[in-house]
């Protein structure tokens, strides 16, 4: 007789302690891995992180080199992986190269020396990238060279990682 | 007929349960009118009528539901529906319990979240040790050069060590204040497991002469860190070079 009365309270006790137990422990759970801090794999996911760093870089060599001879390369992944502000940015800061390249064959080498994912988060990345910067001016044989530093924002689209922001860290433009 | 006879038994069977389901709800609803009385005793006739009525419908539910108890038990082999649904409730919470106590016990011991947490923590003191290492003022010579040797250790700590009274005596006669702003940093490589890192930040410096208007210089630096029992400190630093040909 007993225990017909004590089985549904104690079902009852236990069901609201174990959904209890099951919401706290969510909850904790939620808490540590839903941080900004634990969102952010740069490094982290290591494979990646390399893509990204790779992918990006590639771009950044090209479209900030510049052949007058030849400038399809230049043009070409400008028009196919720069996107969103970067577009705007980029057309800013090589408007000079762009106007005085033909007249002074100008030939930019961009070689990105060292890089790293600040951020990597889903389909967004942030990348701090340090450049050697090497122009040559076929008219006067002048040649130059220059250390630049930038930070790239990407987004990641139909596969392949695209540049969406350039920052100068400067808020000015930087010429060649 | 040996149907029917089978039948005549059972409902016998569920007679007496009946019965005694009813004579143990009686005794329970025997109980619950010892208080009446004593409250009826001091009242007058209406209500102590009104408490054997009410007695009466008080005994009468505990019965009815014995009843009806004893009728299910009968019918559906001894599993109450209501008894199976409660079982299957707490099936479903204990499942559930199970699943978020792993998935917290795993995120309390997830290596990545860790390796996150040590990268975020390396870029912070990176980009703050070389900030330090950037920022000196000649009116407060010991406290900008204590935390240029608070902010190192290993190699780099012992070569400020080292060339401090020199470079104390310098500054004092150069007379300049340099103060840094770090405009961007990230971690380039880390090694958890020994401690040691690399970062490269770019920081402006503003160095004002004793004479003379300040001169703002953007720095490209690449820094190594290393974890001591104080935090990571810079164990190097150098500005990038700037690659030949």
């Amino acid at each position: 007789m007993s225990i017909e009365v004590r089985l549904p309270a104690v079902l009852a006790a236990a069901t609201v302690l174990l959904g209890g137990f099951a919401v706290w422990s969510h909850q904790q759970a939620d808490g540590l891995r839903d941080t900004p801090v634990a969102r952010n794999v740069a490094l982290t996911d290591n494979a990646r992180t390399s893509q990204v760093k790779g992918e990006v870089t590639d771009v950044v060599n090209t479209v900030f080199s510049y052949n007058y001879a030849d400038t399809s390369k230049t043009d070409g992944t400008a028009r196919t992986r720069l996107t969103g502000k970067a577009v705007q940015q980029y057309d800013g800061m090589f408007a000079e190269v762009r106007r005085q390249g033909p007249g002074q064959k100008l030939v930019l080498t961009t070689t990105v020396t060292e890089g790293a994912v600040k951020m990597l988060q889903g389909d967004r990345a942030r990348l701090l990238l340090f450049a050697d910067q090497r122009s040559t001016r076929g008219s006067d044989g002048k040649s130059s060279y220059a250390g630049a530093m930038l930070a790239v924002d990407a987004v990641r689209r139909a596969g392949h990682w695209q540049v969406a922001g350039i920052d100068t860290l400067s808020g000015t433009a930087s010429k060649p | 007929m040996a149907k029917q006879a089978t039948d005549v038994d059972k409902t016998d069977v569920d007679k007496t349960e009946i019965e005694e389901a009813a004579e143990s709800a009686d005794a329970e609803g025997a109980e619950e009118p010892e208080k009446a009385p004593a409250a009826a005793s001091d009242a007058d006739t209406k209500p102590s009528e009104r408490s054997v009525d009410e007695k009466k419908s008080e005994a009468g539910k505990p019965r009815a539901r014995a009843v009806a108890g004893a009728v299910g038990r009968g019918a559906v082999d001894r599993m109450d529906p209501l008894r199976v649904t409660a079982i299957v409730v707490t099936l479903i919470a204990a499942i559930a319990a199970a699943w978020s106590g792993w998935s917290w016990y795993g995120a309390k011991h997830d290596d990545s979240i860790a390796y996150s947490a040590a990268r975020d923590d390396v870029l912070q003191s990176g980009e703050q040790a070389i900030q330090n290492l950037n920022t000196l003022d000649y009116r407060s010579l010991d406290k900008s050069l204590q935390t240029w040797v608070d902010s190192s250790t290993g190699d780099l700590q012992r070569d400020i060590t080292q060339g401090r009274a020199g470079f104390e005596q310098k500054m004092r006669e150069a007379q300049t204040v340099s103060t840094a702003k770090v405009l961007e940093g990230a971690v380039t490589e880390l090694d958890d497991r020994s401690g040691k890192a690399r970062v490269i930040v770019g920081v402006e410096v503003t160095v004002t002469p004793s004479k003379g208007d300040p001169v703002v210089k953007r720095n490209r630096l690449i820094g190594e860190l290393t974890r001591t029992r104080a935090g990571w400190k810079l164990s190097a630093v150098a500005p990038a070079p700037v690659g030949n040909a």
